[in-house]
């Protein structure tokens, strides 16, 4: 019976502590799958592409072994992989992209934000880019853009914008600006409804006090809505660069990167370093590099949201 | 009242903990118990008998790939999976047809086929080699299947060519390619041939006879351009321009490598070749040429007044369908040579065994039983373009039977001797373990190409610089 009796409350007692270890950890046990799933998903891949940098694995043969640096100091200083070449087409692509989306993002979310007929048809028409998906667009963009017979062709020609046909994306010139208009085309919806969102969300007493002060249009513009759209702005900036940045598919569909290497950004050069000629570890060093730069990126970024606010509470 | 609100959360909690543990250790069972009793779909499975009922289908997901429909496949079957490149409903049809037909004979085994596509077969079979999951068989390019082969993810393939009869069997040229040190890595399934194609009727209305040599190759593509509403040559600087480059080294009795495997596109030979393809592109061709995909060459072909192209013969369905008042008026011979007739530049299709696949017995059956005439006939003719690897077939008046061959009886009998004689581009000294790589370093053939088109680059300073790519990309291989 003393035995029992000693028994029974340890079992209880143990059962208590479980339950209360249980209780004091909910949150985490419960974020428990979630995170492993981030880390199978997300760290592992980030870190096994770090790790094939530092070898010289190829998917043709397999004697992988540690080379420390070497693939870094290939990449960056033997132009036969065209690191720096890519590096400048990457960041012209980039920011102009960026830049124009975000243009002509926020004209399209200003108009849209006024009260005219047929707005919520606008607002849907915004959304058409994103019904395709990007080979159908990109296909049709190529042969609108052709030189034998592309509607665009055809009436810059009519129009006396084009002395004679001339396919945009095989010159070296024109090749990239071309390919970013296509990318512009795409993505300043995105931009126009975030920034469409934020501006709705802005109290209209707001531009009610800055009449009544006696600001101008372009004065509300600048204080009032690009104030208050500032956040949103720093956001979807931060999230356009690195989705273009990281832009593949439109590119490669559209010029594989030519001509001679006029649109070949970093992922481009990833994916060809990779897949054909079956070399992971320059693969891994252009992404890592690619990495690096998207960090620099979105330091500067937080850190100029960062100092606003310092301004904004003093 | 104040006590209880603490227990109750916690057994709340604890229950909602258990409750999700319980969830999840069911779905680890069921899981578990699929694995026991494998689905149709599921990837490989092989020589483990099913014991799904005899009607399962397939999910329509396997390995992350889409799944082409598949025939049932019945309860105790052996599975061959099968990695098809096809997108056309015709061959995806063919494979289902057949292999029906061979479960009829093979009452033990049963087909699985997976859409994979040409595109993207490397990155599958480089997954699957890493994850052990090689299905029995593939089918893809020859320098693809040779990679394959190197990086120690399909089998040799000798007992089954020599079951079939090997040199007995098949073609001498499309057989021989496939082989590396000794050993078959696969075998051919069909090969087709780059040829020369011109509008008879163009020509003829110049006064011009089809070229015999260089000189009146490029005089009387020149003599036919009248831009912008006709064109000499649709030859782009695409994603082929290493078969064209080929070509026209060969056409001097060189080619792109020795048989060492040494770059020799950096002799005279080289450069005069890079030379005579700018001059087609840039002075008989429309502006945009430089950058045109072979699709958009072709298309370009088919649609305009072009006196000449170099592709494959797909072209021939193509002009039937799409342009059917030029096929009277279609020749095809192969592209002149400088001071030597061309071997012939073909592209070579076939098999492969996937290494450590559980079924290999099962796959070697099924590729016995698909070479042989009446299915590689079906093939053949499932989509017009494609030419036979087995002597029988090459020589059976049935293949040109086709309804659309048969519109085409000259060209198609200059295409199969093309094809019986002809070498993969830039492999007409054998497979090498380098040579793709060479042929496809970041910036390629074709960059140099439109270097030299578009940014007027002198061919010599474009070809060193290619040269040094192709070396670095060989020596980067042997590290």
């Amino acid at each position: 019976m003393a035995t029992r009796a000693v028994a029974r409350p340890t079992r209880v007692t143990g059962g208590l502590r479980l339950g209360a270890l249980v209780d004091r950890h909910f949150m985490w046990i419960g974020l428990a799958p979630a995170a492993l799933c981030l880390l199978l998903v997300l760290v592992y891949p980030v870190l096994a592409n770090t790790a094939y940098a530092f070898t010289n694995k190829s998917f043709l043969f397999q004697d992988t072994s540690f080379v420390g640096l070497k693939n870094y100091f290939d990449v960056l200083s033997d132009e036969v992989y065209g690191f720096w070449a890519a590096l400048r087409v990457s960041l012209i692509w980039t920011f102009g992209t960026v830049a124009m989306q975000f243009l002509l993002g926020m004209g399209a979310a200003l108009l849209l934000n006024q009260e005219v007929a047929g707005q919520r048809f606008f607002r849907v028409l915004l959304l058409v880019p994103w019904a395709f998906p990007v080979i159908v667009y990109a296909m049709i963009w190529r042969w609108m853009l052709n030189d034998q017979g592309g509607v665009i062709t055809w009436l810059a020609v009519a129009l006396g914008l084009m002395p004679e046909p001339v396919f945009l994306l095989g010159q070296p010139t024109t090749a990239l600006p071309a390919v970013m208009g296509v990318a512009v085309w795409y993505g300043y919806p995105f931009m126009a409804a975030s920034l469409l969102a934020g501006m709705q969300s802005i109290n209209s007493e707001y531009y009610e006090v800055a009449r009544i002060e006696g600001a101008s249009t372009w004065q509300q513009f600048w204080h009032v809505t690009l104030a208050f759209l500032r956040p949103v702005i720093v956001v979807v900036l931060v999230l356009r660069t690195i989705w273009v940045f990281n832009a593949f598919e439109l590119i490669y569909l559209l010029t594989r990167g030519g001509p001679n290497g006029a649109t070949l950004t970093l992922p481009v050069l990833a994916y060809n370093l990779g897949w054909q000629q079956f070399l992971p570890g320059k693969a891994a060093t252009v992404s890592v590099l690619m990495l690096l730069v998207l960090a620099l990126a979105a330091i500067a970024y937080f850190r100029a949201l960062a100092a606003q606010r310092e301004v904004e509470h003093g | 009242m104040a006590p209880q609100i603490p227990i109750h959360q916690s057994l709340s909690r604890r229950r909602v903990l258990s409750a999700l543990i319980a969830a999840a250790g069911g779905t680890v069972l069921a899981a578990c118990g699929q694995q026991s009793a494998p689905a149709p779909g599921q990837p490989a499975g092989g020589a483990q008998p099913t014991t799904t009922g005899a009607e399962a289908k397939p999910t329509g997901v396997s390995g992350g790939a889409p799944v082409a429909p598949t025939a049932t496949i019945p309860a105790g079957a052996k599975v061959v999976t099968f990695w098809i490149p096809w997108g056309q409903p015709e061959r995806q049809k063919w494979v289902e047809d057949w292999g029906a037909k061979f479960r009829d004979k093979y009452p033990d085994q049963a087909l699985k086929m997976e859409f994979v596509g040409f595109a993207n077969m490397r990155q599958r079979w480089i997954a699957a080699q890493q994850a052990g999951q090689m299905p029995e068989v593939l089918s893809t390019t020859f320098p693809e299947l040779g990679s394959a082969f190197i990086a120690g993810a399909t089998e040799r393939a000798d007992d089954v060519v020599k079951d079939l009869g090997g040199n007995t069997f098949f073609l001498d040229a499309p057989l021989s390619a496939w082989q590396y040190q000794g050993a078959y890595f696969g075998l051919p399934l069909y090969v087709f041939p780059r040829m020369f194609y011109y509008r008879k009727d163009l020509y003829e209305a110049k006064g011009l006879k089809p070229p015999t040599d260089w000189d009146s190759w490029y005089q009387s593509a020149k003599a036919l351009t009248q831009a912008p509403d006709r064109w000499g040559s649709s030859l782009a600087p695409s994603d082929h321009s290493p078969e064209v480059i080929d070509y026209l080294m060969r056409g001097q009795g060189s080619s792109m490598f020795d048989k060492d495997g040494k770059v020799q596109l950096g002799t005279p030979e080289g450069e005069a070749a890079v030379d005579m393809f700018a001059r087609l592109v840039k002075d008989t061709g429309p502006q945009g040429m430089a950058n045109y995909t072979e699709d958009d060459q072709v298309k370009l072909f088919i649609s305009k007044e072009v006196g000449s192209v170099i592709t494959w013969p797909a072209l021939l369905q193509w002009v039937a369908q799409q342009a059917p008042q030029h096929v009277p008026h279609l020749g095809a011979i192969l592209p002149p040579g400088k001071s030597a007739r061309p071997k012939p530049v073909t592209t070579n299709i076939g098999f492969a065994l996937g290494k450590g696949s559980k079924n290999l017995d099962g796959a070697r059956k099924y590729l016995s039983f698909i070479m042989q005439d009446e299915p590689n006939l079906a093939f053949l003719h499932s989509i017009a373009g494609v030419f036979p690897v087995t002597r029988s077939l090459a020589a059976s008046p049935r293949f040109p039977e086709h309804p659309i061959l048969k519109q085409y009886p000259e060209v198609v009998k200059t295409s199969l001797e093309a094809s019986n004689d002809g070498i993969e581009g830039g492999y007409l000294n054998g497979f090498n373990a380098t040579n793709q790589l060479a042929l496809t370093t970041t910036p390629g053939l074709p960059e140099m190409m439109q270097a030299i088109v578009l940014e007027n680059a002198p061919v010599k300073q474009a070809v060193d610089e290619q040269v040094k790519r192709m070396n670095a990309a060989i020596a980067q291989a042997r590290r």
